[in-house]
């Protein structure tokens, strides 16, 4: 019995510091972030709503620059606007047509308006929390990007996107690739524009520091009173998002979903490292259930079994 | 560890019904499967962008994980808390835990898109992820549960060892081997035994952390930050009833006794846990106040509470009574419900609880989906029984067997729920027109007539399309305000910010406008983020201010009494600015060397097919057109107003070379296509399609004149095609319609080869020198899809509206002065074209008669004046004219037409075409017209106009009845044999070749009363500095018209240019008074009667 507690713990301390040795980089890396990084780097597009007459030029360069396969309306149909579109494997970009929704006598407005949609690319993105092998990124600039390369095609993170972003291409059989906005990435990182900023006959995109938008927003929010609901879309939602609207119109009425200011990730991110924190719980658990087998008598019984056991068997197969 | 009742592998008939049944669901789920690594996901399941997961994630992975559960809840029961007699269900529960996990990482193998990527977390790791997490659980514990199960395979092979021949020198090998790990194993099974619940723990409470990353998402009957606690007490709970329900299963199915002694006190057990699960459940629900969800009538709600309260109350419930504990039958019945429960909670958490926040189609899962799932069931269940047939895992009772599949099928069952369909949203709008201030009257003379903005700030952001042509005192004299545009101004070198401009400073030239360009320049400068660049300033100011008089239509009036709209009120203009794109850019064209690959001498259907391969749509456009079929929608022909099958093709017919029918080649030389030859044409045959008619910009393209459309063959057409662009006036004019009738000029009174490149006080809009704007023929007949906009009296088919007030509005002098206050009152009456037309054919002669009767002779007549012959052998005798005065008529926009087959006048001249209005329509305007007279050939007795064939026909053989003959059967009309020659006429508008308005007709040149004295002063007080007599002969001076060659000498100097009396009125307006209202002096309309 002396002899048995002690291989119990040598054998069971030695899984258990494997396990620490093996995991704890990774749950101490992660701890850290509690609070997401903040970079001045970081850019964003304001997205004045008032603006957007619907033209479908940003889909249209979106579409060139990313060599996205060519819709089966042309990008001048502008009929296509009079259904809600949502962002697919084969557009990063939809514009979509609200029209003047009435409330008892109220009308809320005159015009339709139309709201640009893309990737919101959140602060403190739920996809890039929830993505398994790290394939989604925040990166410093603000972009959230995916590399093909690690990803397993899971789609935890087009359930985990607040704002139903990520389209996945179901019917490539071999390479499926998930599919979302990259905020050209690739060409904000060495100075250029967005595609649909660029392209955007009135700018109704503007592209800049994140911070100088915001400002820029209240700005415009205070020198046109009246024009604008008291609201900058993405300040606040879900964290804050590093793309930012305005509108003349309640958030609800023109697509936009009600979203808390707390990350979804603080939530999971709290349980799974206060979970795994140094792996106490997991070592906490395993000691436990070892201690409750020693004291239930198992190891004696385990002992004597075995050794019934091979007499069993001596007589068994002879 | 192997205390219990002795188990060995089961020795019944292994092929049975049941068993047969669950192949043949193998086959079918592995067909699907099959498809789904062939042709992808999204063929086999109803998966979408919308609904990411469905019941792969929610039964193969999330149930089979919960339901696998029996594995590690025995293992601690019998193991850790050591009570001996539950080791009977430890190694069925141990294999449907190992089969579990096994199907759990095959089923994410087929849910999962790069299932070859499998590996990818070992080497990527992302320690915020839940799901990596649960994965590396899952795949440690798979491998524990391997382990575990050794133990088993080594009690049926140690000392048994004997491989087939081939590998039977390695039986000493393995046996040596399987005694190793039965030495070792059994010293260290403490260690997997505990990994393995700890493991469990640990990813069964995380599945359910998996959906707490979207809470937006989840059902609030559903969603709790404690879902991870609720799955792990859920997964406690539903081990012993798997457990149970399994064991009673394959009692049931090889026909033994269940092992009430072993499940009965395993029972104990289950309500404690289902309760303790029950009870966080339903207090966490209250807590966080959620049921008020829960009567709400939704397929959310309602699936709540069968899951509860089928699913875990009364369960919970039954299995306090001790009979239900110690019956199989009522044991069974509760655990399934429960273990159903359990599926019911995973399925509804990652599926029915699910809400997309914008959802197109609801989710069910696919027939494959399910016969995938069902497939990979039926699979463990095979496997299952394979094992237990093989290795000693169910204890040794021997007897007969009966089918399992029932059970597993109702299952199946079960599964199908209710789902509501997603609903539309219907939206209506609702508009009302918001009236404009109107801001008066400064002057604006001086603004610049056009600009092209074309700033390279610009176009480096954006190509597309070509630079605007902005008509700049257009802008200023609608909106009468330049500082709605020059709004602010630098008030140092540099500022870009500004300060505000208002019209009183720029009236007093105190504030000189600044140009745009001035502060707006590249977009999203840091320094001014607020400050748009110079495209969005331009498409902001210009989109908002075209978009409010769009929408605004009645602000500044509408044009009701156009000439131009049928009726008094039948609309307005509907164009006041346009808000799209191509009403303002024009798209630029690349550059096709690259992308014309064709090497060669090819041919010029060749050439169209090699357009085609990117310009299919194009392609299919031009079908449709009028420029392609020749006919088309003729809306303003009056009792041919809902027809499309109107147009020269066959229906219409003229007084110059009458109708094509039987004339094909020559006629079809100007049609858009190659091979019109005969009646025969294929319309639909996009290869028949001449693109480079009207797209060359080589001005080397040109048809062979009676070859049916065909290009002279010694073109380079590789070359022409390769350069093509944007039509000009040269494709349009210089290949066609400056040429139509056969020559230069001869059918069109406005336009002619002058056109090509004429002055300013040629065509004000067209001119290319100093002042001239340089249009583009398409800069007002605005295209779309190949349908090109303009109305046209000769030819019926319409496909799009097109008048001057699209741009200069019905009040478009600039009121600047007093008299444009006069002319826009004239607006109402008079055409612009009127006024600012006064002569027609100013370059070249037109033909104004053409008298066929005398063709075929052989007459010998001089040249006229102007060079022009006026007899050919082939057409008969012709009379031209130049600089010709117009004739006059109130039109409202439609015209009354002869068709082919109509009755001809008998009393006097047939009219082809004449404008229909009146005095008293108020709807007609005064416009000018080209009459163009002709005798043509008729049918002598059935008094119709006779289609004779000329070419190839008349022209080869002169006689007339021949060519009737041919030409009327072609036509497909009766011809009595006896033909005459009739008299017709045809009104040809007047609409290019506008000159200056300082040309413009003077108020004198028509108002008799007004060019005597006291000039404007029988009204107006006399004014210092106004010179009254100047004034109302401000315009046209035909004298020097004449002098500078033109032959107009006997225009000058009348007061009457327009006859009134002809239009109905009783005298000049200005005397007789106007058709409607008492005008200015007062005196009464004098009625004919």
């Amino acid at each position: 019995m002396e002899l048995s507690r002690r291989h119990f713990f040598k054998v069971s301390g030695a899984m258990a510091l494997a396990g620490v040795a093996s995991k704890d980089k990774s749950a101490v890396a992660s701890s850290g972030e509690d609070t997401p990084k903040k970079s001045d780097d970081e850019f964003g597009c304001l997205v004045d709503t008032t603006l957007c007459v619907g033209c479908r030029k940003c889909e249209e360069a979106c579409n060139q620059r990313h060599a996205l396969p060519e819709p089966a309306e042309s990008f001048e149909e502008m009929t296509v606007l009079e259904n809600e579109r949502r962002m697919d494997e084969t557009s990063y970009t939809v514009v979509n047509k609200y029209y003047p929704k009435n409330i008892g006598t109220l009308t809320w407005r005159e015009r339709p308006t139309f709201v640009k949609l893309q990737c919101m690319h959140c602060n403190d993105p739920s996809c890039v929390s929830a993505c398994i092998v790290g394939a989604l990124t925040k990166e410093e600039n603000g972009a959230v990007i995916y590399d093909v390369k690690k990803c397993i095609g899971c789609r935890y993170c087009m359930v985990a996107c607040p704002f139903q972003v990520p389209a996945y291409e179901y019917d490539n059989a071999l390479t499926p690739h998930v599919r979302k906005c990259t905020f050209c990435f690739e060409y904000i990182k060495d100075g250029g524009l967005p595609a649909c900023a660029q392209v955007c006959p009135r700018e109704v995109m503007i592209f800049g520091k994140k911070d100088e938008l915001l400002e820029l927003a209240r700005w415009k929010q205070k020198n046109n009173p009246g024009k604008y609901v008291d609201h900058i879309y993405g300040e606040k939602e879900v964290g804050g998002t590093s793309w930012l609207y305005l509108a003349a119109e309640p958030f609800e009425t023109i697509g936009f979903p009600k979203l808390g200011e707390k990350a979804p990730p603080r939530l999971t991110e709290s349980i799974q490292h206060s979970l795994f924190q140094y792996f106490a719980a997991p070592i906490g658990l395993y000691a436990a259930l070892g201690g409750i087998m020693w004291l239930t008598g198992f190891l004696k019984g385990s002992q004597e079994t075995e050794k019934d056991h091979s007499e069993n068997e001596k007589g068994t197969t002879t | 560890m192997n205390t219990h009742k002795k188990a060995a592998p089961v020795e019944e008939k292994f092929l049975t019904p049941g068993v047969m049944v669950m192949l043949g669901l193998m086959v079918i789920g592995g067909a699907f499967i099959a498809a789904r690594f062939l042709y992808g996901i999204g063929k086999v399941s109803n998966l979408s962008n919308q609904y990411p997961w469905g019941i792969w994630v929610a039964i193969d992975v999330a149930s089979g994980v919960a339901l696998a559960a029996g594995g590690f809840t025995t293992g601690a029961i019998a193991y850790v808390f050591n009570r001996d007699q539950y080791h009977a269900v430890i190694r069925p529960a141990l294999l449907t835990a190992m089969l579990g996990y096994t199907f759990v990482v095959l089923g994410l193998l087929i849910d999962i898109g790069r299932y070859w990527n499998i590996t990818s977390p070992l080497f990527n790791h992302n320690g915020n992820s839940v799901l990596f997490e649960v994965a590396m659980c899952v795949m440690i514990y798979l491998h524990v549960l391997y382990i575990e199960f050794i133990p088993i395979v080594v009690e049926r092979f140690k000392g048994r060892v004997n491989l087939p021949s081939l590998l039977s020198g390695l039986n000493n090998l393995v046996e040596t081997l399987l005694g190793i790990a039965d030495r070792i194993l059994g010293k260290i099974m403490f260690v997997f035994i505990i990994a393995g619940i700890v493991l469990s723990c640990l990813h069964q409470s995380s599945l359910g952390s998996l959906m707490l990353i979207a809470p937006y998402k989840v059902h609030p009957l559903w969603y709790t930050p404690i879902l991870p606690l609720l799955f792990l007490l859920s997964a406690f709970a539903a081990g012993y009833p798997m457990v149970t329900f399994e064991s009673i299963i394959v009692s049931k199915s090889f026909g033994r006794e269940p092992e009430m002694e072993v499940l009965s006190p395993l029972a104990k057990y289950m309500p404690i846990l289902m309760g303790l699960y029950m009870a966080v459940k339903i207090g966490d629900m209250l807590v966080r106040g959620s049921y008020v969800y829960l009567l709400d009538g939704t397929y959310q709600s309602n699936a709540f509470l069968v899951e509860v309260g089928v699913g875990v109350i009364l369960p919970f419930v039954l299995l306090l009574f001790r009979r239900v504990r110690h019956s199989p039958g009522w044991l069974f019945f509760a655990a399934t419900i429960f273990v159903l429960g359990i599926l019911m909670n995973r399925i509804n958490v990652f599926v029915v609880s699910y809400t997309p926040p914008y959802k197109i189609v609801s989710y069910f899962p696919a027939l494959g989906e399910i016969f995938i799932t069902v497939g990979l069931i039926a699979t463990l269940m095979f496997i299952y029984r394979v094992v237990v047939f093989i290795f000693p895992v169910l204890g040794a009772h021997p007897k007969k067997m009966s089918p399992t599949i029932v059970a597993v099928l109702a299952m199946a069952a079960v599964l199908a729920l209710q789902w509501a369909p997603s609903t539309a949203h219907a939206e209506s709008a609702t508009k009302s027109p918001l009236p404009l201030e109107q801001d008066l009257v400064p002057s604006i003379a001086h603004a610049p007539k056009l600009a092209m903005l074309n700033a390279p700030v610009v176009n480096k952001y954006s190509d597309i399309y070509e630079p605007v042509r902005f008509m700049h005192s257009k802008h200023a004299g609608v909106l009468k305000d330049c500082s709605i545009c020059h709004h602010r101004m630098p008030r140092s070198e540099g500022d870009t910010y500004g300060e505000p401009v208002s019209m009183a400073q720029m009236r007093t030239r105190e504030i000189v406008p600044v140009a745009c360009s001035a502060c707006h320049a590249d977009p999203f400068n840091p320094k001014n983020l607020d400050t748009p660049g110079l495209k969005g300033a331009y498409h902001q100011l210009c989109m908002d201010c075209h978009k409010e008089s769009e929408q605004v239509p009645f602000t500044r009036g509408p044009i009701q009494y156009s000439a131009m709209v049928r009726g008094p009120i039948a609309r307005t203009l509907d164009t006041r600015a346009p808000t799209d794109c191509l009403a303002c850019h024009a798209k630029k064209v690349p550059n096709h060397n690259q992308l014309v690959k064709i090497e060669g001498h090819v041919d010029a259907r060749a050439v169209t097919q090699n357009c085609l391969s990117c310009h299919q749509k194009e392609g299919e456009a031009i079908l449709k057109t009028a420029h392609w079929n020749w006919h088309g929608p003729s809306p303003y022909t009056v009792g041919h107003e809902k027809r499309i099958d109107l147009g020269k093709k066959s229906a219409t017919i003229n007084n110059f070379c009458i109708n094509l029918n039987a004339n094909w080649p020559r006629c079809t030389s100007c049609h858009i296509g190659y091979g019109w030859e005969d009646e025969n044409f294929d319309f639909t045959n996009m290869a028949n399609i001449d693109c480079l008619v009207c797209h060359d910009t080589t001005g080397k393209y040109k048809k062979t004149p009676a070859d049916a459309g065909l290009p002279d063959k010694n073109l380079d057409l590789i070359a022409i095609a390769q350069q093509v662009g944007r039509p000009s006036r040269n494709t349009c004019g210089m290949n066609c319609h400056f040429r139509g009738g056969g020559g230069d000029a001869v059918k069109h009174g406005d336009m002619s080869a002058m056109l090509s490149s004429p002055s300013k006080n040629h065509d004000v809009h067209m001119g290319v020198d100093d002042g001239g704007h340089n249009f583009r023929c398409q800069d007002c007949h605005k295209t779309r899809n190949h349908m090109i906009s303009g109305r046209s009296i000769s030819v019926p088919a319409v496909e799009g509206d097109l008048s001057c007030e699209y741009c200069h509005t019905d009040k478009p002098h600039l009121e600047s002065e007093l008299i444009d206050h006069h002319l826009n009152k004239h607006t109402r009456h008079i055409a612009c074209q009127t006024c600012h037309i006064p002569v027609y054919s100013k370059g070249n002669p037109t033909k104004v008669y053409w008298d066929w009767s005398t063709a075929g002779q052989d007459l010998k007549m001089p040249k006229d004046k102007y060079g022009k012959p006026q007899f050919m052998k082939k057409k008969g005798t012709f009379i031209w004219k130049e600089a010709v005065k117009p004739t006059y008529r109130w039109y409202n926009g439609t015209v009354e037409r002869y068709i082919l087959g109509d009755r001809i006048n008998e009393n006097g001249i047939t009219d082809l075409t004449r404008p229909v209005g009146s005095l008293d329509d108020p709807s007609s305007r005064i416009y000018p017209f080209k009459v163009h007279g002709g005798r043509q050939i008729s049918d002598v007795i059935h008094k119709h106009l006779i289609a004779p064939q000329l070419w190839g026909g008349f022209w080869k053989h002169w006689d007339w009845d021949k060519a009737a003959r041919d030409g009327m059967a072609a036509a497909g009309l009766e011809y009595s044999g006896g033909y005459e020659f009739v008299e017709t006429r045809m009104y040809w508008g007047l609409t290019h070749e506008v000159l200056p308005k300082e040309q413009a007709l003077s108020c004198a040149a028509c108002h008799a009363s007004l060019a005597q004295e006291p000039h404007c002063a029988r009204c107006h007080q006399e004014r210092e500095g106004v010179d009254f007599k100047a004034l109302v002969h401000k315009g046209v001076d035909f004298a020097a018209m004449a002098a500078s060659g033109y032959d107009v000498a006997e225009l000058a100097g009348k007061s009457d240019f327009i006859d009134f009396e002809a239009l109905g009125y009783a005298g000049d307006p200005v005397e007789t008074s106007g058709r409607f209202d008492k005008l200015g002096l007062g005196l009464a309309r004098k009625t004919a009667d």
